[in-house]
């Protein structure tokens, strides 16, 4: 019944749109198409998001994610203006007597040595003319002159530091968007979607900002052709390569080093990027860890590879090939030989505990008409966590451990841009997502114990997305981005249907001043199984199935955006609130590798009986005051928000904070260019501390057993624990100032960039976890108090850049 | 380098623990903490437990827990009614013929001179009146291991939770085993019975003697599985994990009252 409702307002809604677009091209007067590709002049990169409008203002697009754009204009004369932020804005004229093509180039209005001419023609992107709202772009150079942890230059860190998303704890790079847990973001790379975003746990995020050429969060109001998560989606694309010369950059830092090249092949009509980064803390602690460990070794280190080819086949056609690949490793390697009564003995002990992802996309773009752009993508994903253990022993049979968990999806993406006309820009797609999970796997062989457990237990689930969206200019000041995603999810048993309807508004009351609103509904048919909430790789994605509903959110927000176009300023205010449904949480007591006894032998317990389910809220206001022109840029953001769950089965079914309920938030980032070759960066942070549960009191436990025996109650003799409420504590307010100065030199091959940075330059004490000590160590009858784990003090880095000519 | 990642890691460490003085901790009442287990074999008992909680901060945790005494505790249940005695302030049922019986409800009733009143509530589950245990015994050095297999008829109409406790007796002297796998339930049963698998050793002697090996089978309330189950995966300890408060059901204090219907079945 619920099916068939939903594919019925499928129906209906498409069938309004053709109305919609019939009535307008009816009454309107013949019109012929300005369409082509802007791209980066000299490196030919296609530009994405490129503002594209008439003098007189009475068209207007945006080139889409492959740098195509489609104008439709009434024959005569026409002023067309190009305009993107950190660019040299364009004016063509062109004479409309039929459909044209018209491919233009904008030169970066930064000189290679970082100087910024400062232009009235430059100004930033208006957000009062936008009509999508919660959304923002960061500019890949904004990344790259941010301070960071260990001058390690990372997206999601930059993410954070935006009003509504919050980090989890320090140094962690997951992202809370508007109450929302890190599994809630849809992670895409180049359209593939990566499941666990973090180096490090979560210290360092996978994204080699070097590689990339876009990156956009949306937080709310949703549009049609994005789905499958609750709370934001991120979506990255990464530089399609030069396609006039051979360039790369090298990069040398205090914990990793990184390589890029890119250059075109095929006679200009193709191009490639590669590029890389390998940490070296295991190199460079390894004679140590040997020095105090008898010659053994231990060790950490994590890598990630990107590519990209693209391939121009004629004007219509181009296919695109990349993929990344990351991966994680600690290791331990232990041997240890001896004689003993004249026998040889030995022990070696191997333990490997890796994860890591993959993605692959292929991308055809293929235009039917100059308002007709299509993209076909094949897309691969992978996630995986893999932990082993090998003994071997002079004497005992040898122990083998072995467990994995992993994700892999298959997708078959088909996406159409019509450009109807001046007033319908349509979108509409579907998508198919073969997912296979693998919540556990399991191998334990062990003679002495009877151990040989080998096992696996596999999930496989379909995963569909048909979706249409119509970006409406219903009058000169009102505009609305409107549309339905009819998203499916089938597993074994059962197929979920859920229509998703999403609509935003703006209305322009000035011509820099707009009230906007959104309503958006979710469903997301992933969840991911947290024991510890810090994002550790050893949390389980798993599917909803017939017992573990989908999560689904319902969000609506209002706001206000204004352009002070003079001082290159922009404002929004915002406020939202959100309802969640059906999100999951382990059970109190159960974990990730729980394993108990059946009727076939040994078994994980199953993780939906170890699972409960309960809805959570949030709400609160965002203000960002930004600047991305001029000397002087950055932006000052503030969030007061709230966020509550519900569970039957946890906290006595009592409503609580979320970990990271955060009441209070503020950024502030700045970045200067001092000279043409000199950039000074800093940013403060502060947020309201995480709210915790804190033990109260300790009491003696009972086994409560049958046995008559003295001995009873040897088992389980832990002490009990009393807590407060869940999460009714808060920790010490967490802030940190960061500085940096960039100072780069022109060489004969290229530019040089010294970076000095100062992490935490005050040496704040944040808390990184709380627990309970003794005041004096090492005195058993000490009073308990509380005490704070911070994990950065002030840490001084150093990174050194060359990017060739 | 050695030396710059020396310094490195001695600035973390030192900057990482600092103890909070500043901060306004949560206190916590003094309460009374119970854990009554009583099953239904004819005169025995076990003692009832009775403890005060300590608070964890601006205290010190070491040493026993102290023992509430001068409490007055009653049983009831089924037209009966016992106190407990204190021996060695340990309580126990006054009167060994208390009986307990299937469906019927229970009421413990504790009123302490400083910590208040505790009560609680259980019903006497039914007993297992069907079942189907095998082991197979493998003999090693000092120990022999069990792997046991049971399987007891499910009744669809109600939700049953089971223990497997297991003892050896040496010389008329009883020792706990430990089972691997001992609280279950019908949630998985299959083709209409529950199947469970366990897993338990018994230790030969000091004289390389091998004891007598003894299974107890036991249907328990839902309170005592949850808090069984809890048990064994607590872990109080790990910062990074959410905090899993074992689970209660005695009213104004911590702590469990359950009653089990049980059995004893003597391995051969």
């Amino acid at each position: 019944m619920q099916t068939h409702f939903a594919y019925r307002l499928m129906k209906n809604f498409f069938l309004v749109v053709l109305v919609v677009l019939a009535a307008e091209t009816v009454s309107a007067q013949e019109t012929f198409s300005l369409s082509g590709y802007v791209k980066e002049a000299g490196s030919k990169e296609l530009l994405l998001g490129v503002t594209i409008y008439t003098e007189s203002k009475s068209a207007g697009t945006v080139t889409n994610n492959f740098g195509y754009y489609a104008l439709q204009l009434p024959i005569g004369k026409h002023r067309i203006i190009y305009n993107f932020v950190g660019y040299d804005a364009v004016t063509k004229e062109v004479t409309i007597s039929g459909d044209k093509v018209l491919n233009v180039d904008l030169a970066s209005a930064h000189s290679e040595i970082g100087e910024v001419v400062v232009n009235a023609s430059k100004t930033q992107k208006k957000v009062s003319q936008d009509v999508q709202m919660s959304t923002i772009e960061i500019p890949i150079k904004t990344i790259k002159d941010i301070p960071a942890l260990f001058g390690e230059k990372d997206v999601l860190k930059v993410l954070q530091l935006m009003p509504g998303v919050q980090s989890g704890s320090e140094g962690q790079s997951g992202l809370y968007v508007r109450g929302g847990g890190p599994d809630q973001n849809l992670i895409i790379l180049d359209g593939a979607t990566v499941y666990n975003a973090q180096h490090l746990f979560g210290f360092f995020s996978l994204f080699n900002g070097d590689a990339l050429r876009s990156v956009e969060l949306i937080k709310g109001g949703f549009p049609a052709r994005y789905g499958g998560r609750l709370s934001s989606v991120i979506d990255m694309n990464m530089k399609d390569g030069n396609k006039e010369k051979v360039t790369g950059e090298l990069g040398i830092g205090v914990i990793s080093s990184k390589g890029l090249i890119e250059g075109p092949f095929a006679k200009g009509k193709g191009s490639f990027i590669v590029s890389g980064r390998r940490t070296y803390i295991d190199v460079l602690t390894q004679p140590i860890i040997r020095a105090f460990n008898n010659g053994n070794s231990a060790g950490y280190y994590f890598y990630d590879f990107n590519a990209k080819a693209n391939y121009e086949i004629n004007d219509k056609n181009r296919v695109y090939l990349s993929g990344y690949f990351g991966r994680d490793k600690f290791y331990l390697r232990e041997k240890y030989e001896n004689s003993f009564d004249g026998q040889e003995q030995s022990y070696s002990n191997r333990v490997n505990f890796g994860w890591g992802n993959a993605t692959g996309t292929a991308r055809w773009n293929h235009l039917f008409g100059p308002k007709l752009f299509s993209n076909t993508s094949l897309i691969y994903s992978f996630y995986e966590l893999a932990i082993s253990a090998e003994e071997e022993s002079t004497g005992n049979s040898d122990f083998t451990l072995g467990y994995g968990s992993g994700i892999t999806d298959y997708t078959l993406k088909q996406d159409f841009d019509w450009y109807a006309n001046n007033k319908h820009k349509v979108k509409f797609g579907l998508q198919a997502t073969h997912h296979t999970f693998t919540p556990d796997a399991l191998v334990v062989k062990d003679a002495s114990f009877g151990l040989d457990i080998d096992r696996k237990t596999q999930y496989t689930s379909v995963e569909t997305g048909l979706y249409i969206e119509d970006e409406w200019k219903i009058t000169n000041r009102l505009k609305s981005l409107y549309g339905v995603r009819l998203s499916t999810f089938t597993t074994n048993k059962t197929t979920y249907v859920n229509p998703e309807p999403r609509v935003a508004l703006a209305y322009n009351l000035k011509s820099n001043l707009a009230l906007k609103a959104s309503y958006a509904t979710m469903n997301q048919y992933v969840h991911l199984l947290s024991t510890s909430g810090v994002g550790l790789p050893t949390d389980l994605w798993v599917p909803a199935t017939d017992l573990v509903k989908p999560q689904n959110s319902q969000q609506v927000a209002v706001g206000m955006a204004k352009d002070f176009e003079k001082q290159n300023f922009s404002l929004t205010v915002e406020g939202y609130y959100k309802t969640m449904n059906n999100i999951i949480g382990y059970k109190e007591g159960a974990s990730f590798l729980a394993i108990q006894e059946s009727d076939e032998g040994l078994e994980s317990i199953s993780w939906e009986e170890n699972v409960t389910t309960g809805t959570g809220t949030s709400y609160g206001a965002e203000v960002l005051l930004q600047r991305k022109q001029g000397r002087l840029t950055g932006w000052a953001g503030y969030t007061l928000s709230w966020t509550t769950h519900q569970f039957d089965e946890l906290n006595n079914g009592k409503k609580f904070f979320a970990r990271y309920d955060r009441r209070h938030d503020i950024s502030l980032v700045g970045v200067y260019e001092l000279k043409e070759n000199i950039t000074l960066s800093a940013t403060w942070v502060y947020g309201t501390g995480n709210a915790i549960t804190l033990p109260i009191s300790t009491y003696q436990t009972n086994a409560l057993s049958n046995v008559s025996s003295p001995s009873r109650d040897n088992f389980y003799r832990a002490n009990g624990t009393e807590y407060t409420d869940r999460n009714a504590f808060r920790m010490r307010a967490y802030h940190r100032a960061d500085i940096g100065v960039q100072v780069m030199k022109q060489k004969k091959r290229g530019v040089r960039t010294w970076e000095f940075s100062v992490y935490n330059s005050y040496n704040r004490k944040n808390p990184f976890y709380y627990f309970i000590g003794p005041e004096e160590q090492f005195n058993p009858d000490s009073k308990q108090v509380l005490k704070q784990v911070s994990l950065f003090p002030i840490l001084p880095s150093v990174s050194w850049n060359f990017k060739f000519n | 380098m050695k030396k710059t990642i020396i310094l490195l890691v001695v600035l973390v460490l030192a900057g990482c623990q600092t103890v909070l003085e500043d901060v306004t901790v949560p206190t916590a009442e003094v309460k009374a903490v119970v854990f009554y287990s009583a099953n239904n074999f004819g005169g025995f008992a076990n003692p009832l437990l009775l403890t005060k909680t300590k608070p964890v901060l601006n205290s010190s945790v070491s040493g026993d827990f102290e023992k509430i005494v001068n409490a007055a505790i009653s049983l009831t249940g089924n037209g009966q009614e016992v106190d407990f005695i204190s021996i060695n302030n340990d309580y126990v049922l006054k009167n060994q013929n208390f009986r307990f019986s299937a469906g019927i409800e229970y009421s413990l009733s504790i009123v302490t001179p400083e910590n208040g009143t505790v009560s609680g509530k259980s019903i006497m589950p039914d007993s297992i009146s069907e079942y189907r245990l095998e082991v197979d015994s493998i003999n090693q050095p000092f120990e022999v291991i069990y792997n046991g297999r049971l399987s007891i008829p499910d009744n669809p109409n109600k939700d049953e939770y089971y223990r497997v406790e297991a003892f050896s007796r040496y010389d008329g002297s009883d020792e706990v085993m430990y089972v691997d796998g001992e609280y279950f339930s019908d949630e998985n049963a299959a083709k209409g019975s529950v199947n469970k698998r366990f897993t338990t050793r018994s230790w030969d002697d000091k004289n390389g003697k091998r004891p007598e090996v003894y299974v107890i089978l036991s249907a328990i309330s839902k309170d005592h599985y949850e808090y069984g189950k809890a048990l064994e995966n607590y872990d109080p300890e790990n910062p990074f994990s959410e905090p899993t408060p074992l689970p209660n059901n005695v009213e104004g204090g911590l702590g469990i009252f359950t009653l089990s219907n049980s059995q004893i079945v003597r391995i051969k």
